[in-house]
């Protein structure tokens, strides 16, 4: 059930005409209809990109909602609600139970009243007519009042039918109007449809039976076509363009090879095009040094050359207010948008795909490959998405329609090597393997290989055990291929944009302050010797400058060395070193782990400040970097750190563990409960430890 | 489960692995419970058993009511006419009314061979 009233109505303007309307007096309206006949097109046009989105309660079904004027003709004005689009009202499937619990007033997207609509608008395929139809009997079924929007007639026209609103309306017994949703032609005419709507009174009454409505809807259909209309202009079974498309693009060489093709274009778009906003927002956060122009007055160098954390140090007096604005809440912004043009561009791209109609071709292709592991052809792209940051693949498991498979596919997304990975892995293949590039390379992609196979390992498992069930064999409509609407793509990346924003983001804000806090204190003095070498270098900096320099570097490294292990996250991880020794870690990578828990990249850079006390921002200075760490020594002054086993240990426990905590967010939310991230935290987290102390056992 | 409360036709618990049928009488329990006699002594193919180009009716659907009942939904239904496209799976069909009609129905549906291997069609023409 809805939490009635609980906001008010979407969109709706704060003053104006209908400012003074008491809520009980906005219409309900819902919107209905089959998959691919437009329906999210016409709800863009009228909400004129001004819609909310929010969720059907207790699912994870997106309910976009939007406000609509009843315009200068008169009526009311009313809430729009997009339902999703369904081949059946009775159908046993979430979406159907969705929409007939909306029409029956039982439910309604949070926010809204649970209240039975006033009006129900059934969007429908001009060029598929009876087919649409028989989900038109099943509203009517319900005697709700309602209009019927003939969509794409553009289309159907082009391929030589004609249908008559006029006619089809008479047969109907209710309003009948034509729209082209993508160009806006007739949009004012469904604000008056909703106005005129009423409960249908057909020529031919609905029957009950499942045969007697797909007769019932070739006979309504027929009375709809125009008088003096020959029909269309082949046989409705002729072979289309499209057809011929789809025997290359369906095959199972040719299709794949096309789907691998389409597939790298795609996520090459995304990696080369996400760089540059990334890098801008990571610019406006931390600083560029080569941002910083001598034009520039001294504020503005500073922020563009220390971004907007270094710009609030300089600005404000020390203390715990300035770090934890500038270390703790500007950093986990900048840690939270920096997703945002992966996340935006990775739907839009996927979008304008899926408008083509080509996406559900390549679910049929994959669904090949991934039916063993128990996964859909679905999977594919957000398992593919994954690869680049698992928050916009386990946001494009909504595209999964069992939900079973959706949360399969969402639980095992994150075992696909991200783009996060990355550093940890160049950092520990590079210890392995100095000097022998080829023996990296392949330990690298031996790296992907196994998140892959762990992964669809755990699909299987899941697939069999927790979420155990019938996986349902493919059937889906293959629309005809078609030029994408970029509006609609636009629709859903803000969209999609917004969300993550709204709810991950600011679970990962709060996460990153407190990993930032654990990090950063408590205050510790300086180590006795740190302090001796400041006070050498003191006394140096005159006579030898160059040697008072190299002191003073000497003793800021063991300063943050010293900070570190003395703050909440190094006594942490020195408390719970003893849980990690299977794994061969010492307290400093275990330090490393615990600190790598929000973001695995972090890993990279607390290893360099515990361990060599410095990070490097040149090439050099990786060299010496990776020079000292693989001398590095635990605390007994002669094990190294970085033996091969423990560098094998610790790169296979990266490959599986789930070191991601905004992932956690994100499932939660996509999941629709924290039950499945603590079951995904708790899985790969085990998996990586058992594999990690396995790989260390077998190397050392 | 499947439609709600649609009384199926549909509703066979195991599905026959073989791509010809001949149906004589079928009994309820041979059927899972839904089947009358109307195929009495006709030969029905499997869907899966036809050739790319062909063109057929539907006469029984013999899966389960769920998956049954989603390709109703989508225009598969008993009497419905199609035409092959593809075979394979998916095994592509474009899908007509139960009644010539002047009105179009252009939409192609994509089935898996499980799906399609429980769609049997008497072949036309």
């Amino acid at each position: 059930m809805s939490d009635a009233g609980t906001s008010a109505p979407v969109g709706r303007p704060s003053g104006g005409t209908s400012g003074s309307r008491d809520d009980g007096e906005i219409r309900r309206i819902a919107l209905l209809g089959n998959p691919n006949t437009g329906k999210t097109t016409l709800f863009n046009q009228l909400s004129g990109l001004k819609a909310k989105t929010s969720n059907f309660p207790g699912t994870t079904l997106e309910a976009r909602r939007t406000f609509v004027r009843a315009g200068s003709e008169g009526g009311r004005d009313g809430v729009l609600i997009d339902l999703p689009g369904i081949y059946s009202l009775e159908l046993d499937q979430l979406e159907s139970r969705v929409c007939r619990e909306v029409l029956a007033g039982t439910s309604a997207p949070i926010g809204e009243r649970a209240v039975p609509p006033e009006c129900a608008v059934v969007v429908v395929d001009a060029a598929n007519l009876a087919r649409n139809l028989m989900l038109v009997g099943e509203v009517m079924r319900r005697r709700l009042p309602m209009a019927v929007v003939l969509n794409m007639m553009d289309v159907a026209r082009a391929k030589g039918i004609d249908i008559d609103p006029a006619r089809l309306g008479a047969a109907l017994g209710c309003v009948v109007v034509v729209t082209n949703a993508r160009s806006g032609h007739g949009v004012d005419g469904v604000r008056r449809a909703i106005r005129d709507a009423r409960i249908p009174t057909p020529e031919h009454a609905v029957p009950g039976s499942d045969e007697g409505l797909r007769e019932w809807a070739d006979e309504v259909a027929d009375h709809g076509v125009a008088a003096g209309s020959e029909g269309p202009h082949r046989d409705i079974l002729d072979e289309t363009r499209s057809d011929r498309v789809d025997r290359v693009l369906l095959n199972p060489a040719l299709g794949l090879l096309v789907f691998a093709g389409v597939m790298t274009g795609l996520f090459y778009t995304l990696f080369v095009l996400a760089h540059y906003p990334m890098g801008w927002i990571d610019a406006l956060f931390n600083g560029n040094a080569a941002w910083v122009g001598s034009w520039m007055p001294g504020w503005l160098a500073t922020l563009a050359g220390s971004g907007l954390t270094g710009a609030i140090e300089a600005a404000m007096p020390e203390g715990v207010v300035r770090d934890l604005l500038s270390q703790g809440v500007v950093a986990g912004v900048g840690s939270t948008v920096i997703f945002l043009p992966q996340i935006c561009l990775l739907f839009f791209l996927i979008s304008l795909l899926e408008d083509t109609g080509y996406l559900a071709r390549g679910a049929f292709l994959m669904d090949r490959l991934l039916r063993p592991f128990g996964l859909p052809g679905h999977a594919f792209v957000p398992l593919l998405s994954s690869h680049a940051c698992a928050l916009p693949g386990i946001m494009a498991a909504r595209a999964i329609p069992d939900m079973k498979e959706r949360l399969a596919t969402i639980l095992v997304a994150p075992f696909m090597t991200c783009s996060a990975r990355l550093p940890v892995y160049v950092l520990l293949t590079t210890l392995l393997f100095r000097d022998r590039p080829a023996l990296a390379a392949l330990a690298f992609v031996g790296c992907y290989g196994l998140g892959i196979f762990a992964g669809v390992g755990t699909a299987l498992i899941a697939r069999r055990t927790i979420l155990k069930g019938k996986s349902r064999p493919m059937a889906m409509e293959l629309p005809t291929y078609k030029w994408p609407s970029v509006r609609n793509a636009m629709v859903t990346t803000r969209d999609r944009g917004w969300t993550f924003l709204k709810n991950a983001g600011v679970n990962i804000l709060l996460i990153c302050i407190v990993l930032w806090w654990l990090g950063a204190y408590p205050h510790v003095a300086p180590p006795k010797e740190a302090t001796a070498l400041r006070e050498q270098a003191s006394a140096l900096v005159d006579s030898q400058p160059e040697r008072a320099e190299e002191l003073s570097v000497t003793a800021v490294e063991m300063e943050l060395r010293h900070a570190k292990a003395e703050s909440f996250m190094g006594i942490i991880g020195r408390t719970v070193q003893p849980v990690f020794a299977p794994l061969g870690f010492d307290w400093q990578l275990t330090v490393g782990v615990m600190a790598s828990f929000a973001a695995r990249e972090v890993f990279v850079s607390t290893m360099t400040v515990v361990i060599a006390g410095q990070e490097s921002d040149d090439a050099a200075g990786d060299e010496r970097l990776m020079t000292r760490l693989h001398d590095a020594t635990r605390s007994d002054g002669a094990t190294p750190i970085f033996t091969p086993a423990t560098s094998w240990s610790l790169l296979v426990f990266f490959v599986l563990a789930m070191q991601c905590l905004p992932t956690l967010a994100v499932t939660a939310r996509e999941a629709g409960s924290m039950k499945w991230a603590l079951l995904q935290l708790v899985w790969m987290t085990g998996v990586a430890y058992g594999a990690a102390a396995l790989a260390y056992a077998v190397m050392a | 489960m499947g439609r709600r409360g649609s009384g199926s036709r549909a509703g066979v618990g195991g599905v026959s692995s073989v791509n010809v049928s001949k149906f004589m009488m079928a009994s309820p329990a041979q059927t899972g419970g839904g089947a009358t006699g109307t195929l009495s002594g006709v030969e029905h193919a499997a869907l899966t058993a036809l050739r790319p180009g062909q063109v057929a009716v539907i006469r029984e659907i013999r899966l389960e009511a769920d998956d049954a009942a989603l390709l109703r939904a989508m225009g598969l239904c008993v009497n419905a006419t199609l035409r092959v496209f593809r075979v394979g799976s998916p095994c592509v069909v474009a899908v007509g009314g139960v009644k010539p009609c002047k009105c179009g129905g252009m939409c192609r549906v994509g089935l898996a061979r499980a799906l399609a291997g429980g769609v049997y069609v008497e072949l036309k023409g």
